[in-house]
């Protein structure tokens, strides 16, 4: 075994430490900025940063009305990011996302073409009810999202760091939307639900929007202390058995999986992409990260195992017609593998 | 520093625990197979009387249990990840000590280390093995005190060798299982004779008294009882013995002269078998039918007066082949039957002389305690004026000192009815004082027979060939006792009536 030296102090593992420690406290601000706007759905917020250090996007799934918008909004107010909305409705055109070439006139009246770059040209994108969008439009996020560039007229155009789209849809009003491909849905790194607010919770807002004048948050986090705690977040130790309980839980998600539930070998045309167990890993890192622990445990995984793959399972037919949430197979899942086993020795008997 | 030296430390006290349990319970389980076999063995040398020296058959049971314990626990092996693992999952630890060891083992420079590693090693003081891997005894093993105790009950009870061929003979007197003894030896040697001989009826009548004589050793019942079976079996003879006699009667004519032997130590079967063998061709070389000729005469010599041989010696000489090998095959046939009369006397007497000891059981029961094998039986002295040697009753079947047969040992024959020769004296009538040589039997007899055509519209299948074998059959279901006795007189009635009316038909 290697030895370590915990008093190392020329390079400094302990300013490590003391970083990651100063960077968890920034996020703490960060929460606590979003708090005095947003009333409860911490799970939530925890998302959105989740996905803000995983350097992933996130979809926000709610009935109208609950606060998803300002939720984002107050994201981007809290952060030294820039940050840009985008109301998806049918008539949006690609070049309305990611811009267009203009014609201009110089002095000497000559024209030429220049790029005018569209909103998604910034830090923090909202993509509002974005299934609104004909699948032309959606698709033009598809780049973005997963290279962090834009091509238009054949020149690429990088997008700044950090970059987190945060697209919003409704789930019950279906008509005249169009839903997301699952090429794109696969590109977001957590599918969040936005739930209705406990009655204190529902008081608060009431109290909060209805007495004096809303609080707004400051920004207390910037663009490189971002971009260093999605360096850091990687680095966070991953025991190799939890890795494999990962990649497990992954397989088991297909219905050929090796230790798949009944369930899901019922309902799930196709689990979920190798994209997925990447996101559950790095999302249950970050999880430890923000929970101030050096490495990853079995419960990170399993907390995050919902919002990382539940929009990732296809249904087959008995699934859709029966109106089977991929939440409930993934919790199945949870319960035919515990994890409590994996790697461990068998207690003799 | 060592930043590890806890969590190393640990990993190798749980490696040490898991092994030492591992290999506590193996030993367990072996020494379980090991009692079980030395149980299973136990109750074989007790009950069975195997015959093993206990104190080898355990020390190889130990030797062996312990080379397999040495194999095994040699084979078992634990790495320090599992053990942690495990006292992550058990202490919650939340994976420290796991990912520590790992960490440090192969990417000491990850920035999460140090503190990682800080934190294994102060919860690695707080790992104690026993509660990782507590020592819970398998309920399967409770099971070793309890065969232990029940091998050591087992060995200390003397219990006298269990015997399968016991069971059911706790009712079974002691005369009868003599005689059903006796009975059932009887019957294997009727049986190998008939078998050498190639008689049908003495074959199944040899197995019916084997039969008998197994039921008689293992069914319930007194001397009253199995005297009756045996009487049973001893009509169903009878009634052979006369079926016998009316075919024999109605295929050929003459006496019933058997086991002569001839001057050339052939025997008369031998002799015609020889001579119907050279009249296969019916153009017959001449020197053959002098061969054939003087065969003829040896026989004539010893069946003096015999009209067929007359009548074959005459064919012979005229090269009336056909008529000549038909003559042959009858007095074959009649051959044959007589044998059979023979073998079938010889059972019956045996029988009688089984249903009178039984009878006589009874009456002298304090001599017959003992079984005949450790035993002489003692001269019986019966109320009927008959003495039997028993000694010699019991080692040979009755009739079988009298008879020999052809080709078996003897140098020369004798006839049953009444011809004996040096050696062959009745052990039956060698008890009385009278030294008169007498004739036993019927005497010879004569029946001539008429062959015909069948008449038109007549059963194809002779009356013969049609009764005897469903008379055979019922009188076999009889002497099995599968009919009820109400029953049975009927149907004896019924084949008896049919079996007079057919020498009155032809």
């Amino acid at each position: 075994m290697a030895d370590v030296d915990m008093n190392d102090n020329g390079n400094g593992h302990e300013n490590v430490e003391v970083r990651v420690e100063a960077l968890r406290q920034d996020f703490q601000r960060v929460r606590d900025e979003i708090a005095k706007v947003i009333v409860g759905h911490e799970e939530v917020v925890e998302g959105l940063l989740t996905c803000l250090l995983c350097d992933g996007h996130a979809l926000l799934e709610g009935v109208p009305g609950l606060g998803k918008t300002l939720l984002v909004k107050s994201l981007g107010a809290a952060l030294h990011l820039q940050f840009s909305r985008i109301q998806f409705t049918p008539d949006l055109m690609p070049a309305d996302i990611i811009g267009t070439r203009v014609v201009l006139q110089d002095e000497r009246e000559r024209r030429y073409f220049e790029f005018q770059a569209g909103p998604v040209f910034s830090n923090i994108v909202l993509a509002d009810e974005i299934n609104r969008a004909t699948p032309k439009t959606q698709s033009a996020l598809l780049e973005a999202m997963q290279e962090q560039s834009v091509t238009v007229a054949g020149t690429e155009h990088r997008l700044e760091r950090p970059f987190l789209v945060l697209a919003t849809q409704n789930p019950l009003e279906m008509e005249g939307t169009y839903p997301l491909p699952e090429a794109q849905l696969d590109r977001f790194l957590l599918k969040l639900h936005v739930t209705y607010p406990s009655f204190a919770e529902l008081s608060d807002i009431v109290d909060r929007t209805t007495q004096r004048q809303a609080p707004t948050p400051e920004p207390v986090l910037s663009s490189a202390s971002i971009l260093e705690a999605q360096q850091l977040v990687r680095e966070v130790p991953l025991a190799s058995h939890v890795r494999d309980y990962a990649v497990n839980l992954g397989l088991s998600t297909h219905p050929a999986g090796p230790h798949t539930s009944a369930t899901i070998q019922r309902y799930v045309r196709y689990g979920c992409s190798p994209r997925g167990v990447q996101s559950l890993v790095l999302a249950a890192k970050v999880r430890a990260f923000l929970a101030g622990r050096p490495n990853v445990d079995l419960d990170d995984i399993r907390a995050m195992l919902v919002p990382c793959l539940r929009h990732r399972l296809i249904l087959n037919f008995e699934g859709e017609a029966e109106g089977i949430e991929s939440a409930d197979l993934l919790r199945d899942l949870l319960q035919t593998m515990p994890g409590r086993s994996a790697g461990a020795a068998r207690q003799p008997a | 520093m060592e930043a590890s030296r806890h969590l190393r430390t640990v990993s190798h006290q749980l490696q040490q625990r898991y092994l030492r349990l591992k290999r506590a319970i193996l030993a367990g389980d072996v020494l379980l197979i090991a009692i079980g076999v030395a149980f299973l063995a136990t109750v074989g040398m007790t009950l069975f009387g195997w015959p093993v020296a206990p104190l080898v058959l355990y020390g190889t049971i130990g030797g062996l249990a312990l080379l397999v314990w040495l194999g095994l626990a040699w084979r078992v092996r634990i790495g320090p990840l599992p053990v942690l693992i495990t006292a992550d999952h058990k202490l919650g630890l939340q994976e420290r000590l796991s990912t520590a060891y790992e960490y440090v083992e192969q990417q000491p420079h990850n920035p999460f280390v140090p503190s990682l590693a800080a934190e294994a090693e102060q919860a690695a003081r707080r790992v104690e093995p026993r509660l990782v891997f507590p020592f819970r005894m398998p309920p399967r093993l409770w099971c070793v005190p309890l065969i232990l105790m029940a091998l050591v009950v087992l060995s200390q009870v003397d219990m006298t060798p269990f015997k399968f061929e016991d069971w059911g003979r706790a009712e079974v007197s002691e005369e009868v299982l003599t005689e059903g003894k006796r009975l059932e030896r009887w019957g294997r040697q009727l049986e190998t004779l008939a078998q050498q001989e190639k008689l049908d009826r003495s074959l199944m009548l040899a197995r019916h008294i084997q039969d008998l004589g197994r039921r008689l050793q293992r069914e319930e019942g007194q001397g009253g009882q199995a005297s009756e079976r045996i009487n049973t079996l001893s009509q169903y003879l009878q009634r052979m013995q006369e079926e016998l006699r009316e075919r024999s009667l109605m295929s050929a004519t003459g006496d019933m002269t058997v086991q002569e032997m001839l001057t050339s130590g052939k025997s008369v079967k031998q002799e015609l078998q020889n001579i119907l063998n050279m009249l296969r061709d019916d153009n017959l070389p001449k020197e053959m039918r002098q061969v054939a000729e003087q065969g003829v005469q040896r026989l004539s010599q010893v069946m003096q007066g015999s009209p067929e041989l007359s009548e074959l010696m005459q064919n012979l000489q005229a090269g009336n082949m056909a008529a000549a090998r038909q003559l042959v095959q009858d007095l074959l046939s009649k051959q044959r039957a007589a044998e059979e009369m023979e073998h079938l006397d010889r059972a019956r007497r045996a029988l009688q002389y089984s249903s009178r000891a039984l009878q006589r059981g009874g009456q002298n029961q304090p001599q017959d305690k003992t079984s005949p094998s450790d035993q002489p039986p003692q001269r019986a002295e019966s109320g009927d004026g008959t003495g039997y040697d028993e000694q010699a009753m019991g080692e040979d079947m009755p009739g079988m000192e009298d008879f020999e047969s052809p080709g078996l040992s003897g140098d020369f024959g004798f006839s049953s009815h009444g011809k004996s020769g040096d050696k062959q004296q009745l052990r039956e009538s060698e008890q009385p004082a009278s030294q008169v040589q007498v004739k036993s039997g019927e005497g010879k007899m004569r029946l001539s027979y008429v062959r015909h055509l069948p008449l038109q519209n007549e059963a194809k299948v002779s009356i013969e060939q049609a009764v005897v074998p469903y008379q055979r059959a019922a009188e076999e279901v009889l002497a099995q006792e599968q009919i009820p006795r109400s029953y049975r007189e009927q149907i004896k009635q019924y084949f008896l009536a049919i079996g007079m009316t057919q020498p009155e038909a032809q």
